[in-house]
């Protein structure tokens, strides 16, 4: 999903990466530099290289100097033992990323030390910094990168940089939050990496006068020790020997994996609240063009609703999703006329236009800082500045429910709630403001995929199905997207669709309503199927399985099994898969079989709900899969493997229409009417060979009434009772028949 | 004293249909018999082993995942393990996941399904359902269907308890007949079930039914001829129905080009076509059978047969035959030529063979101890006195109070109501009038009993023998 959810990324997430920080200077000057840390020798000295590890952090040392004015001065340290290829690669370049706004940055030294116990500095050129080339994003973000020399298995890399602030983001403010693994991109794009620890330590230093709150690290096994020098307070927190942190998909959103540390000068949310509102509030200023779009909305709109629909109109239709905020610090929008006159704007940006407009149109509104899903779900009891996202907050008012609305999205339905935001915490931008908000999570129900599937036309030994597929939640906004922004989108919804049956190709494809955010986007064409029909008297088989709406919806086969898994799973948001499928008889000759029917399941994680009923000529098959949100601590994960895999190896509808020349000689007596004795022996013969015993005893009692003096009546009569455990009254029958000059 | 050798409705048949519920099930092929069950459970978790490192580089190799169940299994049937079926099920399911309808799997699946049914797991019935409903016609030829196992189940349950519920019995035989109208198995069940309680004609609609359905099933023929048999000789006496004998010899005579290797075929047509005095047909049809299958038994029947017919040199020739094949010293094949022919010494010593066999005898055994004694000088009333005596009828009791001088002539002769009791009645009774010296009424009443015409009662050649010796 991440597509979707960069769009999401429109605030300097920065605050959460500043140890990571630079200047624009690369490399500081060497006589400036006093190392934090022991001399390399040393630390080798007391390291224990562990052969099974690709990396191990021998140490990671950072000190933080806060001073009178709340600005800090830090230097960081970290040296690494690589003890593998892919950590050779991964290490070979190092990237620092910082807000150049804020922070100035710069390496002290870097060093590698070979296997064979020779010292390599790095090189002049090798240290630079760059801009990340992040496509609509102008912004102040930057990276410090370095390559080392000679990495190779069995080197240590060592490095220290500085960073300090250069400018204060909150006045009277200071605010930090720390890992005590250090995060390495992997090469090639390919995630992150955090090794084993020997020890972390964090050091502050603050004058005592100042108020540092923190939060509790005993849960990770971190100490903290708190001292004071003169009128210097100093925290220390030391971590020892702290495992690697295997990555792994589905993990929780919570930070908890990995220990974790936020400092601030405050506890109260208030604060940040007061802040922010002081950034927006003097942008929410209008001109004559504003003025004329709130009147004409205002002319139009008659109720809350309608008005508030017509503010995200407005912004959809008029303000681009551009972020364009060089010099600014990423926290201060530009007026709310502005964005209107520019016809661009990044999250906060829109949301100020919004805010304004909702305002002036008599609605209560605020923006809304927000933590995305991309950023996980940090623990917020101590302040911070470390959101992403800017939407609208619109408060229970009259004639409104609580609503919160994000224009910035160009693949969400009105009011734009996507699922990156979900369950994600919240800071209403307002100087009443006091804690934290939960955004709300939709139900499992809300997420949905729906495939209607009709099998309507067969022409020689072809098939033909129409099919529409209706999506809620997560599947609208993702597949929106991806049919906005696919590269040979026809080609590939045509594989994509062409999932559901392999076996066949997606011969006709209409997408209805990508660029309308007031309707759900819908798939709708045809399948056709080659040479799946012999015709005639020939079968034709129909198959159906919950697995074809999971293997193209859901991602359940490539489960870790449950040796392999070292984080619980989560499955957030729950979600639904459903389908109506309707199998076509080919003709009036072929009467259902029915084989095997899907089966119902419900456990902790899976409700699989299904039904099957004939109709006339066709058999109609319903599904109805949910996929609970849940979080699967490790201990259950070996149930929950097991349970999906029971889901997608549970059994397949299974059903043929063949033709049955009893069944439609059945059809043809039953519905001829006839009550004469010929008819009624031979639809009680037709009932006992489809094992339709009580029907057979109704017909062949007709049979004998209807003329009792027929021998073969009797005869009849006596099978259908013998199948009907009337054995004394069959043995009577037959004798009569016998007697009537049957032959037996 | 009729000919009683085999019991005409073979109780073997259920048993045929037990274990063809198993023998239709392939097992699984294993390794040759002489390996050691250590060497072999080490294999198989060496296999098991293999496989499971070959698809952690292959996961989706369907034909893995089925050598891992294949080698599940076979540990499941070598250590009774339920894991090992378990994980069996798991890995066949899944090949049927990556190969959806694989009919080798899908026939190994069907199998453990069925197994599990038949021992009693209720759960099953459904799993074996849904793969048999999913297998090929010609698959399913060679499978039975899942509710023959239940009946199968359901009747070693009762068996085990001892009790009796033959409705649920019935009822798991007609779904079976539904779920594969094809197959014989349910349809003979069936109309055995039914042909035990007396419901003849049920039995052979049942059949017929079946035999509509099923074309070319020599185990149907060979069902109907059965049931035909056995109604007559419900009767009381089968010669009292010779009609059903003569539908019984045309059902067995469609079975046999279906089925042109049974014996047992030819010895019914043997049996019945002799009860039809047709003894030429009747001595043909018995050397087929001794063709086919020349054991002692089958020779030794071809040997009756001739005797009664009063082909004495015949009749010894093949129970020499029979003899050298092995044919033991106590079958009453012996005693019975020998009496025909009358060497009663012969009989003596054969029949004193034959007694010392015995648990328990019939009245008949009595009856003839008497009559070889008699003519042998042979005392065998200490050997007598050791048996058990079984009476199976009021017509038994009837013959031995006669015999013993406990009923009248008069009234033995009133019970006597059918052709076959009539034979007898004539036949000791003449017997009597034999030993009394009256050879008037000896010779009429050995006369009358062979006017009944009761081709394969061993009355009619003694009451030959001793009308020839009377002179006659």
């Amino acid at each position: 999903m991440s597509d979707f959810l960069s769009k999401l990324r429109c605030l300097g997430y920065w605050l959460a990466l500043s140890l990571l920080i630079t200047s624009t200077q690369a490399w500081a000057d060497d006589k400036k530099t006093e190392r934090i840390a022991p001399a390399l020798k040393t630390l080798v000295r007391n390291f224990k290289a562990d052969n099974n590890s690709e990396a191990q952090i021998i140490l990671r040392k950072t000190q933080v100097q806060i001073d009178e004015q709340l600005m800090s001065h830090a230097t960081a340290y970290v040296a690494i033992y690589i003890n593998s290829d892919e950590a050779v690669r991964d290490y070979s370049q190092i990237s620092v990323s910082f807000n150049s706004f804020y922070e100035d940055i710069a390496l002290e030294f870097a060093n590698v030390r070979t296997p064979d116990g020779k010292m390599d500095s790095i090189k002049a050129d090798a240290t630079q910094i760059q801009s990340p080339t992040d496509e609509n994003f102008y912004h102040d973000r930057k990276e410090l990168l370095f390559s080392l020399p000679n990495v190779r298995k069995g080197s240590i890399i060592e490095f220290q940089y500085r960073y300090v602030d250069t400018k204060k983001m909150v006045p009277g403010q200071w605010f930090d939050s720390f890992s005590f693994h250090w995060w390495e991109d992997r090469a090639a794009g390919q995630g992150s990496r955090a090794d084993s620890i020997a020890t972390s330590e964090l050091q502050i230093t603050a004058p005592a006068a100042i108020t540092l709150v923190s939060s509790d690290t005993s849960r990770y096994n971190i100490t903290q020790q708190r001292s004071t020098k003169g009128a210097q307070q100093i925290l220390t927190w030391t971590g020892k020997n702290l495992a690697k942190i295997e990555l792994q998909n589905a993990m929780p959103r919570e930070h908890d994996y990995a220990p974790y540390l936020r400092v601030a000068t405050t506890p109260n949310w208030n604060d940040v609240a007061r802040w922010a509102e002081s950034l927006v509030e003097p942008h929410l200023v209008s001109d004559a063009k504003l003025n004329a779009l709130i009147a004409n909305i205002n002319k139009t709109a008659l109720t809350p609703e309608q008005k508030i629909k017509a503010v995200y109109r407005a912004i959809q239709d008029r303000v681009r999703y551009v972020f364009a905020h060089v010099g600014r610090g990423g926290y201060e929008p530009h007026d709310a006329f502005e964005v209107l006159k520019n016809g661009y704007g990044d999250c906060k940006d829109q949301t100020v236009l919004a805010v304004m407009l909702l305002r002036e149109l008599g609605i209560t509104a605020n923006p809304a800082l927000i933590v995305t899903r991309g950023r996980g779900l940090p623990d917020m009891q101590v302040p911070g500045v470390s959101f992403d996202h800017m939407i609208v907050h619109i408060p229970a008012q009259q004639g409104l429910q609580e609503m919160w609305m994000d224009t910035t999205g160009e693949t969400s339905l009105y009011p734009g709630f996507s699922v990156g935001i979900e369950g994600q915490p919240a800071l209403i931008v307002n100087k009443n403001t006091q804690e934290i908000s939960i955004l709300p999570s939709r139900a499992a129900k809300e997420h949905f995929a729906e495939l209607e599937l009709v099998f309507d036309k067969f022409t020689g030994r072809d098939a033909q199905a129409s099919f529409k597929l209706h999506f809620g939640g997560l599947y609208e906004q993702r597949l929106r997207s991806m049919w906005q922004y696919a590269n040979e989108r026809d080609k590939y919804f045509r594989e994509l669709i062409g999932q559901i049956y392999n076996s066949a190709e997606v011969s006709e494809l209409t997408a209805s309503n990508a660029d309308n955010l007031w309707q759900p986007f819908t798939l709708s064409g045809r399948f056709r199927f080659t040479n799946v029909w012999g015709g005639k008297q020939e079968p034709l088989h129909y198959s159906f399985s919950i697995t074809q709406l999971t293997n193209l919806f859901a991602d359940l086969r490539n489960l870790h099994t449950a040796q392999d898994r070292k984080q619980p799973y989560v499955i957030d948001p729950g979600y639904s898969l459903r389908s109506r499928i309707v199998f076509t008889s080919p003709d009036s000759d072929h009467h259902l079989r029915l084989k095997t029917q899907g089966e119902n399941i419900d456990n902790a994680y899976y409700t699989l709900t299904q039904t099957g009923k004939q109709e006339n000529n066709r058999y109609i098959i319903t599904q109805d899969l949910s996929v609970k949100a849940v979080k699967v601590p490790l201990k259950d994960y070996g149930n929950f493997y097991q349970k999906t895999n029971e889901l997608i190896e549970s059994n397949d509808w299974t059903l043929s229409y063949e033709y049955n020349k009893t069944a439609a000689e059945l059809i043809a007596l039953e519905s001829n009417g006839k009550t004469d004795v010929a008819s009624l022996i031979a639809l009680t013969k037709l009932h006992i060979k489809n094992g339709a015993y009580e029907k057979s005893l109704a017909t062949a009692q007709q049979a004998v009434k209807a003329s009792p003096k027929k021998a073969e009546a009797y005869y009849v009569l006596g099978l259908a009772q013998g199948y009907n455990q009337l054995l004394p009254e069959s043995d009577a029958s037959f004798k009569k028949a016998e007697a009537l000059g049957y032959k037996l | 004293m009729s000919l009683k050798r085999l019991q005409l409705i073979s109780a073997a048949l259920l048993a045929a249909v037990l274990l063809g519920g198993c023998s239709q099930q392939p097992h699984i092929s294993q390794t040759p018999a002489n390996n050691s069950s250590g060497i072999q459970d080490k294999r198989v978790l060496t296999e098991i082993a293999a496989l499971e490192q070959q698809l952690k580089q292959a996961p989706n190799n369907a034909e893995l995942y089925y050598k891992l169940g294949l080698a599940y299994i076979v540990d499941a049937e070598k250590n009774k393990s339920p894991h090992s079926r378990e994980l069996a099920i798991k890995n066949l399911r899944h090949v049927l996941t990556l190969v959806p309808g694989n009919p080798a799997t899908l026939k190994l699946l069907y199998n453990i399904y069925y197994e599990d049914i038949v021992a009693g797991d209720k759960q099953a019935f459904t799993s074996a359902s849904h793969i048999f409903n999913q297998l090929s016609s010609a698959t399913k030829t060679e499978v039975n269907a899942p509710s023959l196992a239940v009946f199968l189940q359901r009747y070693l349950v009762q068996q085990k308890a001892g009790n009796k519920n033959r409705a649920e019995l019935y009822r798991a035989l007609l779904a079976a007949i539904n779920e594969q109208p094809s197959s014989d198995k349910a349809y003979i069940q069936l109309a055995k079930m039914y042909r035990e309680e007396n419901y003849f004609p049920l039995a052979l609609a049942t059949l017929k039914l079946g035999a509509e359905q099923i074309a070319n099933s020599g185990d149907l023929y060979q069902a109907i001829g059965n049931t035909y048999e056995a109604r007559a000789e419900a009767s009381g006496c089968s010669y009292e129905q010779t009609a059903y004998l003569g539908d019984a010899i045309q059902f067995y005579q469609q079975a046999v080009p279906l089925a042109p290797e049974s014996a047992e075929l030819h010895f019914a047509l043997a049996r019945l076509y002799l009860d039809k005095n047709l003894y030429q047909l009747a001595l043909h049809e018995s050397s087929i059978l001794v063709e086919l299958e020349p054991s002692a038994e089958n020779i030794a029947f071809s040997a009756q047969n001739f005797s009664m017919l009063g082909k004495e040199q015949t009749a010894h020739k093949l129970l020499e035959q029979a003899q050298a094949q092995g044919l033991r010293a106590s079958d009453s094949a012996y005693h019975e030529i020998y009496m025909n022919s009358g060497e009663w010494m012969k009989a003596a010593r054969s029949f004193t063979d034959y007694l010392q066999a015995q648990k328990n005898i019939s009245v008949y055994a009595f009856i003839k101890a008497d009559i070889i004694g008699q003519h042998a000088d042979v005392d065998f009333s200490t050997l007598i006195a050791q048996k058990k005596m079984t009476v199976n009828s009021e017509w038994e009791g009837a013959i031995y109070a006669f015999w013993t001088g406990k009923m009248t002539r008069t009234q033995f002769e009133r019970l006597a109501t059918n052709r076959c009791e009539r034979t007898e009645f004539f036949f000791y009774s003449g017997y009597r009038d034999y030993r009394a010296g009256h050879a008037a009424a000896a010779q009429q009443q050995f006369s009358a009993a062979i006017a009944q015409n009761t081709y394969r009662f061993i009355e009619r050649p003694l009451a030959q023998y001793f009308l020839t010796a009377l002179g006659r």
